[in-house]
């Protein structure tokens, strides 16, 4: 159920506007993140392309992720060019990894890196560039196989517990249109296009609004709080659920934050990130949670 | 393509902007206001603000700016390699320029040193020491300078760097996390403000960002001429044997530092002051954990024994009032010759299954990787074997015998100079036989740490188990972090039992330990020798470790009519060659040790701790208090 969700999100996902021809995808609009290429560019052109999931393989080897050398050019006409990998077209895109608690350590600390710093730096193999790469991550796990190195874990902005479906109703419908889907995808699709357009325009919408919306001190101290209360460590939960707060405002079309919006995206915010101790069990109690807020509010 | 010129444009945040952290701001002003130190690591938990105060440095550094060294770096690019246009061009071979000829003149950053290539990061070091880098490699020689100061940064519960790395870095500053919601709140707000105007931002911390500079350039300037006081250094000296440190850069670097500090405060001679903030700021990182001080001050009686610490509450690791034990616990003290026969009579006690005691931040026990792997494991060693193609490529070399994992830029690099004299025919590159490589990798191993439990009564009867399973639950949080697996063997009655096989999964470690069940007496042989059994089914696994909690009471013999303790040790001493680590925790509460754990250790050639020293607290406090009282 995880894979199916997350790739479907592509069909929702709004239009981008890069520089044409560009391999790492460089943003229209902002000049000063664009990769050397591009900067170099004579005449570039505008160009409208949708947004991608890029998938990453677990068994990628680094020169495929960050990128390296391109050997046929160079065995072809002797100089030296860069082949993006995997990091390059995730710019501006999703970047998806499927199982990524059994990712490499050492690939995964190359998504730190670009995470980190919105930037892919390649040293290596008789290469040294740097490139734009700014993504959504999005990974899933079963936790039975083995946990995520806490790090990677804290550089995740929000976590959905997806459990198979219980309720029998459900079940069968989970089978009947995965069969209908099945049989006639085009058809299938058309159905559901009216409501996709109009969860892709609410999205392309509140992308709009989110610019303009500037959190009040009291969000800010809801914001803070939680954490505190939570006893999690560093500053990325809080900022992330600023954030995720404004978004969510955004997507109910109003420009203003309420502290009730933190207490209703804190659930996804915090819940992966309250395993101090890995045997605790991580699940947050999010009516609790919604309570306790309300209450620090009334103070 | 010039790397400098091209980089993306990004602003970095204002170093006086950032909030809190004071001691490692002052701690980065410091470094950049002195010649001569020349590698800083700033070193603290997640999320606490280490990226952000390296790469801030930039608008403080008078012109310097920051060269940042990413994670898959091979070691080509470090040093210098060959430039392959220019060398197939001309016929000679030309160098590129590298990472370190870049970092001339300016900051080198390395963020999570813990993760990277050891062995890059210490020629990194080497060279910033020296200030010079010299090159052999593809073909051609040459020395440059490279005067630069490295700043790393790294995540302690990510794993350790090695005694003599950390030695190499003059200064280590620590960042923490904030628990004033005042100061958070403060952090959220500028973050908010720089994410949506980063110029405006800058402005307006920009004539204290400059501020600052001034002082840095000025200190720089006037630190050389800063008088030492006669004794001020042998005062230093003291300080560092006192603390254990070894080797002589502790004292180097706490002298410049506090030259610089000195400085900044525009004074011509060091005094007191400037000593003890440099030694906080120079020795911290440098102290040995069995220097002799710590073992004079006896650690307080383990945790009290509680019944009920149930494992929803996070963990309270503050709490280390020392408590005795009450004397009716304790049993009456029993001859070693009574134990060492196969008693008839029943000494079990009944069964029982205690509660998981509290817990607490481990000191870091495991031992270094040395020689033991050598002995024993034949044709292993803590590398990645030539057989195996994943893990990090560091680098390449000739190929010994079949090439399994060519090295295909490497293998140009080493064609270019001759293309101008090969014969080509259509091909823009001709390569040869000889001139192919083959990659060099590396695959951190993690490793497999074994517990093996004493289930016996013994343990019970003193209430010790919660202790133990406290001191556990510890362990496997700090293996958690650093991705190790774990397993566990519990041995009773007379039998050793494996209720855990090897796992990465936190949750099943975390069930195995609250069910082990105590009572019964004590087959330490069975254990060890499951243990073992169980540590040799992993071929290629982590590196194999196994952390034995007993009070080495053994009375319960494999072979019936053998004296069970005699037969314990002549087992140990059999297992010491297998390349297995060993670490005894003795569970033994302090008067009443028998020494029969710490005889079993030697027997085992592992590493001694009782069980309240694993508790970081305990020596962490000591140290914190030798610097405070000198």
């Amino acid at each position: 159920a995880k894979s199916t969700a997350v790739r479907a999100l592509a069909s929702l996902l709004p239009e981008r506007h890069v520089v044409g021809g560009c391999a790492c995808g460089c943003p229209w609009n902002d000049a000063s993140s664009r990769c050397p290429e591009c900067r170099e560019r004579e005449d570039p052109q505008e160009s409208i392309v949708p947004m991608r999931v890029v998938e990453l393989p677990l068994s990628s080897t680094e020169d495929r992720v960050a990128g390296t050398l391109d050997i046929e050019h160079a065995i072809s006409t002797g100089k030296k060019k860069f082949e993006p990998g995997v990091l390059a077209k995730a710019n501006g895109n999703i970047l998806y990894v499927d199982e990524i608690n059994l990712l490499d350590d050492h690939i995964v600390d190359l998504l730190l890196d670009a995470a980190a710093m919105g930037v892919n730096f390649i040293e290596r193999e008789g290469i040294s560039y740097s490139h734009p790469s700014k993504f959504i991550l999005v990974g899933t796990m079963n936790p039975e196989e083995g946990d995520l190195r806490p790090q990677l874990l804290d550089r995740f902005g929000l976590m959905v517990d997806v459990e198979a479906e219980r309720d029998e109703e459900r079940r069968m419908q989970i089978i009947e249109r995965r069969m209908e889907f099945e049989r006639d995808p085009e058809d299938f699709s058309s159905r559901y296009e009216e409501q996709q357009a109009e969860l892709r325009d609410r999205i392309q919408e509140a992308r709009e609004l989110v610019g303009d919306i500037v959190p009040g001190k009291d969000v800010v101290r809801a914001a803070v709080r939680i954490p505190l209360h939570l006893d999690v460590d560093g500053h990325r939960a809080d900022l992330t659920l600023i954030k995720s707060a404004v978004a969510y405002a955004a997507m109910q079309g109003r420009t203003e934050v309420l502290p009730t919006d933190v207490a209703h995206v804190a659930p996804l915010v915090m819940a992966h990130r309250m395993r101090r101790n890995p045997f605790q069990d991580s699940r947050l109690d999010a009516k609790e949670l919604e309570s306790w807020i309300q209450s620090k509010m009334n103070q | 393509m010039d790397p400098i010129k091209d980089e993306p444009v990004m602003v970095s945040f204002p170093f006086s902007a950032i909030v809190g952290n004071q001691q490692a701001k002052d701690g980065l002003v410091c470094a950049l206001s002195s010649p001569g130190i020349k590698a800083v690591l700033i070193c603290g938990p997640k999320g606490s603000g280490k990226s952000l105060l390296a790469r801030s440095m930039e608008h403080i550094s008078g012109g310097r700016s920051i060269v940042v060294l990413p994670m898959g770096v091979t070691e080509d690019r470090v040093f210098g390699a060959m430039d392959i246009e220019g060398t197939i061009r001309d016929g000679i071979v030309r160098l590129d320029r590298s990472l370190v000829s870049r970092a001339d003149g300016n900051i080198l950053l390395v963020e999570n040193a813990n993760l990277m290539n050891q062995d890059i990061l210490h020629q990194i070091l080497n060279i910033a020491e020296t200030r010079t880098s010299t090159v052999e490699r593809d073909g051609t020689s040459g020395t440059e300078t490279c005067d630069t100061l490295v700043v790393a940064t790294m995540d302690p519960s990510e794993g350790d760097v090695s005694e003599h790395i950390l030695d190499r870095f003059d200064m280590c500053i620590f960042t923490s996390n904030m628990e004033d919601e005042d100061e958070r709140s403060e952090v959220v707000e500028r973050n908010l403000e720089f994410s949506s105007d980063p110029i405006g931002f800058c402005e307006r911390y920009r004539d204290e960002d400059l501020g600052l500079e001034e002082l840095i350039a000025r200190s720089r300037d006037s630190a050389v001429f800063i008088r030492i006081p006669e004794g001020y250094c042998r005062a230093v000296t003291q300080l560092c044997l006192e603390l254990g440190v070894s080797g002589h850069r502790g004292d180097i670097s706490v002298i410049n530092a506090s030259c610089a500090l000195a400085a900044m405060d525009g004074r011509e001679t060091v005094d007191r002051d400037d000593l003890k903030t440099a030694a906080a700021l120079c020795l911290e990182h440098r102290r040995r954990n069995d220097s002799d001080d710590e073992r004079d001050d006896d650690p307080p009686e383990g945790p009290p024994p509680q019944q009920d610490q149930e494992e929803s509450e996070p963990e309270q690791d503050q709490n280390n009032e020392p408590q005795d034990e009450p004397p009716d616990r304790e049993p009456p003290v029993p001859d070693i010759s009574d134990m060492d026969q196969e008693s008839s009579e029943d000494s079990d006690t009944e069964e029982e299954v205690f509660a998981i005691g509290e817990t607490f931040d481990v000191i870091d026990y495991m031992p270094p990787a040395d020689d033991r792997l050598k002995r024993g494991r034949s044709g292993r060693r803590s590398g990645s074997t030539e057989e195996d193609p994943s893990g990090r490529c560091i680098g390449y070399r000739i190929p010994r015998g079949r090439i399994r994992d060519i090295a295909l830029c490497a293998s140009i690099r080493a064609a270019a100079p001759y293309q101008v004299i090969r014969d080509h025919s259509d091909l823009a590159i001709v390569l040869e036989g000889s001139d192919l490589r083959e990659k060099v990798r590396e695959l951190r191993r993690g490793n497999d740490i074994l517990f093996l439990v004493d289930g016996s009564g013994s343990i019970g009867a003193q209430n010790r188990m919660v202790a133990v399973k406290g001191a556990i639950l510890s362990m496997l949080k700090d293996a958690y972090q650093k991705r190790d697996r774990v397993g566990m063997v519990v041995f009773r009655t007379d039998h050793a039992e494996e209720v855990l096989p090897l796992t990465k999964s936190t949750l099943r470690a975390y069930n195995a330990l609250s069910t082990i069940p105590t009572g019964g007496r004590t087959p330490i042989t069975h254990g060890l020798l499951k243990g073992h059994e169980v540590l040799s089914r992993e071929n290629g696994g982590g590196n194999p470790v196994m952390v034995i909690l007993s009070d080495g009471r053994c009375n319960k013999s494999l072979e019936p009519g053998r004296k069970p303790l005699g037969e314990m040790l002549e087992t140990a001493r059999g297992l010491a060659g297998s390349g297995i680590r060993f670490i005894v925790v003795d569970t033994e509460a302090g008067k009443m040790n028998l020494g029969l754990a710490m005889d079993l250790c030697r027997e085992l050639d592992g590493t001694y701790l009782r069980l309240e020293e694993l508790n970081a607290d305990n020596v962490f406090r000591s140290v914190r208090r030798t610097i405070d009282d000198f």
